[in-house]
């Protein structure tokens, strides 16, 4: 639909505009009870998603802009925004930070994972505005910034309790067990499923200290914690080298020695436990789910 | 943080407390396997633990298996509801010798 008006536009200015003109546009359509949005970008800015689990995807404009050449073609990109949030851009920052997505990058990005989960989103959108005057950028254009998000299906993010960003070494894990107590406590549950998660998280976290940064302490683990009514959903991302995924797997109980428990807990005490790599082999993530009887 | 080994009633008995977990499991299994490798019986009391992780529990399991393979006797007691609802977790519940205390398990000794 977004790529079909795309097409539609491109021919009427095609058709009327002077020779030399052009226009970048983005286009999209949304519906809001899926999360699903499809996106056709005519050479303005990628459109970037904030996952909840802190990382940006970005989805490039693989089209020109409209009124170069007439009869064009402009894909639609489909994203599930999910709990995410969608940003679209202009430019009109500065020259330095022109072009690419580094903009958001050196000034904003860290100011949308502080923010994300605490503020609602027009003090989001005044916050990261602030954070490029305070950083001197020069507006010599108007500048657009349009933020999409859906919030029943961020239903989840709990104000106060943003991601929980730790080294990866066992000195930590107190401190990371009693952050998953005192959130889920938040969230009234009762006291033998906050025990369970606790330990889920616990093993979750040692497994990744132990295989995927193999000991080496400076790395670091995010852990998010959601609660969306009909189950509790944990996302521990990692930055390590890439794990193989099919070698995780719990071990058979019946043979008594030390060591691979941990698995077997964390498949135990949650409903699910799937994992997944971060794009260009940037790291690791575990996306835990239990159940809520509602 | 070191832990107590007190010897009493020809055992010894290692008293690991609080949070048994991957940065301190290391020092739990050494001071478990030490008693062990001395020749003694050893006992180990979890009454002060108030949580333990799959790191400590193998600690745990490594000292029932070098107690069993030098004909030791070895077992746990006074353990804590934290730690037991772990062991039940590791289905060890049923393996270790459980005791409520030192004078259960001499008892249960004979």
């Amino acid at each position: 639909m977004s790529a079909a008006l795309l097409r539609q536009v491109n021919e009427a200015i095609c058709e009327k505009a002077t020779l030399g003109m052009f226009v970048t546009l983005v286009a999209g359509y949304l519906d809001p009870r899926s999360g699903r949005l499809e996106l056709a970008n005519a050479r303005q800015h990628p459109a970037l998603l904030h996952r909840a689990d802190g990382h940006f995807v970005e989805f490039p404009a693989p089209a020109p802009p409209l009124g170069v050449l007439a009869d064009m073609h402009f894909p639609a990109a489909q994203i599930h925004l999910d709990d995410g949030v969608l940003y679209l851009y202009t430019d009109g920052i500065s020259e330095r930070a022109q072009g690419t997505v580094a903009e958001l990058g050196a000034l904003g990005r860290q100011r949308l994972i502080d923010t994300a989960s605490v503020v609602a989103a027009d003090q989001r959108l005044d916050a990261i505005v602030s954070a490029w005057r305070a950083a001197g950028f020069q507006a010599h254009d108007d500048i657009t910034l349009i933020l999409v998000e859906i919030p029943s299906l961020r239903a989840g993010v709990v104000p106060g309790f943003p991601a929980l960003r730790f080294g990866a070494d066992a000195t930590e894990l107190k401190r990371v067990r009693e952050y998953v107590a005192q959130v889920t406590r938040q969230f009234g549950l009762p006291s033998k499923l906050v025990n369970d998660l606790v330990i889920a998280v616990n093993e979750a976290c040692m497994n990744v200290i132990e295989h995927a940064y193999k000991r080496d302490s400076a790395g670091e683990i995010v852990l998010e914690i959601y609660n969306n009514h009909s189950d509790i959903e944990i996302v521990l991302t990692d930055f390590a080298p890439p794990v193989d995924i099919d070698a995780i797997r719990a071990r058979d109980l019946e043979e008594l020695r030390p060591g691979g428990l941990g698995t077997h807990f964390m498949a135990a005490l949650m409903d699910s436990c799937v994992y997944a790599h971060l794009a260009d082999r940037r790291g690791n993530v575990l996306r835990m789910s239990k159940r809520l009887d509602v | 943080m070191p832990y107590t080994v007190q010897q009493e009633s020809g055992y010894d008995i290692v008293r690991l407390t609080g949070d048994i977990d991957l940065s301190c499991s290391p020092q739990a299994r050494k001071t478990i396997l030490a008693s062990l490798s001395r020749g003694h019986h050893t006992l180990v009391d979890l009454s002060g633990v108030s949580y333990i992780d799959s790191s400590g529990v193998a600690s745990l399991v490594e000292g029932f298996q070098s107690a069993r393979k030098q004909t030791l006797r070895f077992g746990l007691i006074g353990v804590s509801e934290a730690a037991m609802s772990v062991l039940e977790l590791a289905r060890l519940d049923k393996v270790f010798p459980i005791h409520a205390d030192l004078a259960a398990r001499l008892k249960a000794d004979g």
